[in-house]
């Protein structure tokens, strides 16, 4: 494993607090110390010279751990998650920094798995049927994932050029998983809707973006064959329809934003695969801009949903301005991502779907919204915990764009330009008017995790040969069969040498 | 003392100290054992040393006689791997073994204390001469010890379920061995002698029909012995049903012997010379293994057989490494499996062991609490399922990184398919079997020495440093090696 | 001579390899086994045979390993012997024939 050195203590920190629940008296303080892991990551941003899509999505993601961690003990009894709990947290947020730090591929496979594979104790912790549910499915996404990625980087480290085409495929497979490309996808409402708040916030915004920074750094754009692109972008925009129609059809907010990711997570794809087709390096920073908003973004949204029924007035109308701005409505951070990533778009049919798929966004947070109002009367959906942190980060959702805004390019008078305004504009106002009429039209339920309910044939189909496996294996264990078939070996080894 | 004479010492050790146990008694058994496992993991590390030192294999010929006549010992990378991770296993169970096999102060001695650690170290005594034998009849005195040391093993308790799988396994490894003896008689006639380095040079001049119905009587009979799919037949009842310490010792290491022995044979006797078929078809039995044995490890309701079923799954990872003979990555990935396994799973049937002592039995849905009631064992579990999964950076991933590697570069897909595959399996049966542990529930009381828990545990970080440690085992795996593992037909 | 001996090693390792695949007794698998095992000494016997052909008076490494090996079939032998004599006394105890 390389990495910077001061990246060593920036993922050691977290390492060191866990070794804290060792101590017993230490154990009751880690809770409230949880926002304090990241740090030492986010203050790297600020000095280290990591490229510019790490410094974005590093940072991002850094900011939300720390926001979600402060949230954490207002969401438990007591304010104290049990010890696994908070093992699973800072393993889950070591490998969600990791990734974007560590320079080779065994080390980033490491991170990877780190960023995966605990999670599993996030989002069953509330220990639900549901919640196992979805962990079991959850679980075994990410280990398909894994084992994806392991043959695919088996291939990059053999150093054959040009990649075989297989590598790409498993490469865009493996993170496709994590991201929730379609049809990969169905895993990801399932455990958001399942996760205890903080973590569903951090999982949706921060950990999801593991599968964002691989595509970017093992796809490069510059020497990824075209064709490539071109699927990434049709299953991108497939994903980013797919995720709003689906979740307009759901009711718990945790659901919706959970749809709502799969939505946004096809639409980076769609831009990822935008650059890869151009062959244009540079977007590679729109994209992490794009997806570094969408961090705290996605994040903060969440702990509005713990945090509404505390104060509806100050949690509903902030929440607009940070869902619609998903959407891209003007001035907002959001519109800002939205114009960053309109130059790979040019003004073709793509730039066309770009902004239907924004109008998409914009309708699903309007129900989004209004189910967000509906739940602050609602104890099972919101418990009305975290309610200063969720302030903090949209305060810091908000302004972060317009901080990190020369990175990308682009200048305060382009965003302000009366064209801009109205290119974010009318999706927007489409899709919220869209929304509230939608209000008033009953809408069929599909049940969360969608294609999930038509596994059951093919669940019937592994049962049957595992029975019959399972026959199989009490037939070769007889004796005379297993006597037999060390006889046949024998001559098939001997025919087999011989010919 | 020369390098040379640490051979002869790391098999006379263990014999020593079979005999002083014998006079001993059960009551004295324990030290001295525990004295002698020390001291045969320090001889190990001693070879270890000797063979990075000079970069080649240490021979030892016993009394001055030279082969063909007399028999020569040889430690190369492969046994000097193998010989320090089995007395790592061996004086891991030796150290967890006590409350189990114990004299109580003032209590009756048992025949089972006796036993037990008199096969412990015979069992460590064969080990040792599989790894450094360089004669084929040698070994087979040696394979048959370590199945005489081994079938003992799974009866200790005396039920008659136990008994009967003892009695299965040692009439199947029988078969086994003889066929393994007819075909070193068949070598013999052919080529008039048994050394494995003049046996290689003469082969491949030649090579001909007696040399292939040797080879392929010997690696049935080898397969046999090792419980690889679909000769697996003995291997879940005595694994499943022996006492936790020995079914470490018999998962961990005695199918490693065999599996060693094939290793031998094909690798360093006809390297590259068997053709494609011979090593598909070993490869196919493997692959069988793992989809077979992953399946039936899914349908264990009883944590000791998922534990042993898992054995005959992940066993088929070893043979793949023999249609991908000659390809950098086939030796080294199989052989960090072997390894990487042996550290993972005595770690784990040893947990196993310990968590039944608590809830009573090894029922899957009797192991909820676990977390709590041992903590320690909990992660072990943990950490060897991930090494057995192949999550990185354990042994068990460098393993499949390994095989895979070497799959590709011998333009083989179908192992990747099969490894991957396998990869998924081991994820749902060790899902299966850590799950319950780390869910909720109450444990009966029951005080375990934290000392038995950190064996566990410091198994399970063996088989993660492994992972950490890959370049340097890689290393010493390639010194001594032939140099001919390249030739293909 | 020695292709007769040969024959008969071969019948031998046949009749053995024969009865440890259907007799269902442990104890007539243990003699199957014994049967195996002499078919291989044979062979052997033949082998040392065949190595005085070649000029020696009588191979006699072949010799050493069956001595060797009937000293590990005994064993073996002894081994399976006390674990059927375990098993019977078992059905004894619980009073079945």
């Amino acid at each position: 494993m390389t990495m910077k050195p001061f990246s060593m203590i920036a993922l050691g920190w977290p390492m060191f607090l866990l070794c804290g629940l060792l101590i017993r008296p230490l154990r009751k303080w880690l809770p409230r110390l949880l926002w304090l892991a990241p740090l030492p990551a986010f203050i790297l941003v600020f000095f280290e010279d990591v490229g510019a899509p790490v410094t974005l999505l590093l940072g991002a993601a850094a900011a939300l751990w720390s926001i979600g961690g402060w949230a954490v003990p207002s969401y438990f009894p007591g304010g104290r998650p049990g010890v696994g709990f908070i093992a699973c947290w800072l393993l889950t947020l070591t490998g969600s920094l990791g990734v974007f730090l560590v320079e080779d591929r065994v080390g980033f496979l490491v991170f990877y798995a780190l960023v995966s594979l605990p999670a599993y104790g996030l989002v069953v912790s509330e220990g639900t049927p549901p919640a196992r549910r979805a962990g079991r499915i959850y679980l075994g996404f990410a280990i398909l994932g894994e084992n994806l990625l392991l043959a695919a980087f088996v291939i990059l480290s053999r150093g054959v050029m040009p990649l075989p085409p297989i590598a790409t495929a498993l490469l865009i497979a493996g993170f496709g998983a994590k991201i929730a490309l379609l049809p990969l996808h169905f895993w990801m409402p399932l455990s958001y809707t399942a996760a205890p708040i903080p973590a569903a916030a951090v999982l949706s915004g921060a950990a999801v973006k593991a599968g964002i920074i691989g595509l970017l750094r093992f796809l490069p754009m510059e020497t990824t064959p075209v064709m490539w692109g071109g699927l990434l972008v049709t299953v991108g925009f497939c994903g980013a329809f797919y995720g709003v129609a689906v979740g307009l059809t759901q009711c718990h907010p945790k659901t919706i934003l959970a749809y709502s990711s799969v939505s946004q997570m096809g639409f980076l794809a769609v831009i990822i695969g935008m650059g890869v087709a151009t062959h244009d390096g540079s977007v590679a920073t729109l994209a992490a801009f794009y997806g570094a908003h969408h961090v705290l973004a996605k994040g903060v949204l969440f702990l509005a949903v713990g945090a509404c029924a505390a104060r509806p007035s100050l949690t509903v109308a902030p929440a607009a301005l940070i869902g619609l701005g998903l959407a891209g409505l003007p001035l907002t951070g959001g519109a800002l991502a939205k114009l960053a990533v309109k130059a790979p778009f040019g003004y073709g049919p793509a730039a066309t779907l770009a902004s239907l798929s924004a109008a998409g966004t914009a309708l699903l947070m309007t129900h989004f919204l209004f189910r967000l109002a509906d739940a602050r009367k609602n104890p099972a959906v919101s418990s009305g915990g975290g309610l200063a942190p969720w302030l903090l980060g949209a305060v810091a959702c908000i302004a972060f764009p317009w901080v990190a805004l020369s990175m990308t390019g682009l200048s305060w008078s382009d965003v302000v330009a009366p064209v801009a305004l109205w290119k974010t504009l009318w999706p927007v106002l489409l899709g919220g008017t869209a929304g509230v009429f939608l209000r008033r039209i009953r809408i069929p339920k599909i049940p969360a995790g969608d294609i999930l309910a038509l596994a059951t044939p093919a669940v019937r189909t592994a049962q049957g040969a595992a029975r019959a496996l399972g026959h199989l294996d009490t037939t070769l264990r007889h004796w005379p069969v297993a006597c037999g078939a060390l006889l046949v070996i024998v001559l098939a080894l001997l025919f087999a040498a011989w010919l | 003392m020369s390098s040379a004479a640490l051979l002869i010492l790391v098999l006379t050790l263990p014999v020593a100290g079979i005999l002083l146990v014998v006079v001993g008694g059960g009551r004295q058994a324990r030290g001295i054992s525990l004295a002698v496992l020390v001291g045969n993991f320090a001889v190990a590390v001693g070879i270890g040393g000797a063979v990075c030192r000079t970069g080649r294999a240490v021979t030892y010929s016993s009394g001055g006689w030279t082969a063909p006549l007399g028999i020569q010992l040889r430690a190369d990378g492969l046994s000097v791997v193998m010989l320090i991770t089995a007395a790592v296993v061996a004086l891991a169970v030796g150290v967890y073994a006590p409350n189990e096999f114990a004299v109580r102060r003032g209590g009756v001695e048992t025949r089972r204390s006796l036993a037990f650690w008199s096969l412990l170290l015979a069992v460590s005594c064969a080990m040792n001469a599989i790894f450094l034998g360089n004669d084929f009849f040698n070994l087979y005195v040696a394979l048959e010890l370590l199945t005489f040391a081994a079938v003992p093993l799974v009866c200790l308790t005396g039920t008659r379920a136990t008994l009967e799988a003892a009695l299965r396994y040692l009439l199947f490894a029988l078969t086994g061995s003889a066929l393994y003896l007819l075909g070193v008689a068949l070598l013999y006639g052919n080529y008039g002698t048994l050394d494995i380095t003049k046996l290689s040079g003469l082969v491949r001049y030649e090579p001909g029909m007696p040399l292939w119905v040797a080879v392929a009587l010997m690696t049935s009979g080898l397969a046999a012995k090792t419980a690889l799919f679909p000769l697996h037949l003995w291997l879940p009842p005595a694994h499943g049903g022996a006492p936790p310490s020995a079914s470490a010792l018999l998962s961990a290491l005695v199918v490693k012997g065999s599996f060693f022995l094939t290793v031998r044979l094909w690798f360093d006797t006809v390297p590259g010379q068997a053709g494609m078929r011979t090593g598909q078809l070993l490869g196919a039995m493997g692959a069988g293994a793992i989809v077979v044995g992953g399946v039936l490890a899914l349908k264990q309701e009883r944590l000791k057989l998922l534990i042993a079923y898992s054995t005959v799954a992940q066993i088929g990872y070893l043979f793949l490494m023999f249609p991908l003979a000659g390809h950098v990555g086939a030796l080294s990935g199989g052989m960090l499996q072997a390894a990487a396994h042996a550290f993972a799973k005595a770690s784990m049937f040893l947990g196993a062991g310990l968590m039944a002592e608590v809830a009573g039995s090894d029922r899957l849905d009797g192991l909820r609490g676990m977390g709590r009631a041992l903590p320690l064992t909990t992660c072990a579990f943990v950490l060897a399922a991930l090494s057995l999964v192949g999550v990185p950076p354990t042994g068990g991933f460098m393993a499949k990184w390994q095989l895979l590697s070497a799959a590709f570069s011998a333009g083989q897909w179908w192992w990747v398919v099969v490894i991957l595959c396998g990869g998924l399996l081991a994820g749902g049966y060790m899902f299966r079997a850590v799950r319950p542990t780390l869910v909720e529930g109450i444990q009966p009381a029951a005080a375990i020495p934290r000392l038995r828990e950190w064996v566990v545990l410091a198994l399970a970080v063996c088989a993660l440093l492994l992972g950490g440690f890959s370049k340097k085992v890689l290393e010493l795996l390639d010194i001594g090696r032939p140099q001919i593992t390249e030739m293909r037909p | 001579m020695s292709e007769i001996f040969g024959f008969t090693a071969a019948c031998l390792v046949g009749l053995g390899l024969y009865g440890l695949i259907v007799h269902s007794s442990a104890l007539r698998k243990i003699l199957s086994f014994n049967v195996l095992g002499s078919g291989i000494f044979l062979l052997l016997g033949v082998i040392a045979r065949r190595g005085a052909a070649a000029g020696l008076v009588a191979d006699p490494v072949p010799q050493a390993l069956v001595i060797t090996g009937i000293v590990v079939a005994f064993s073996a032998t002894a081994l399976g012997v006390a674990l059927i004599r375990r098993l019977d006394e078992d059905d004894e105890e619980e009073g079945e024939p």
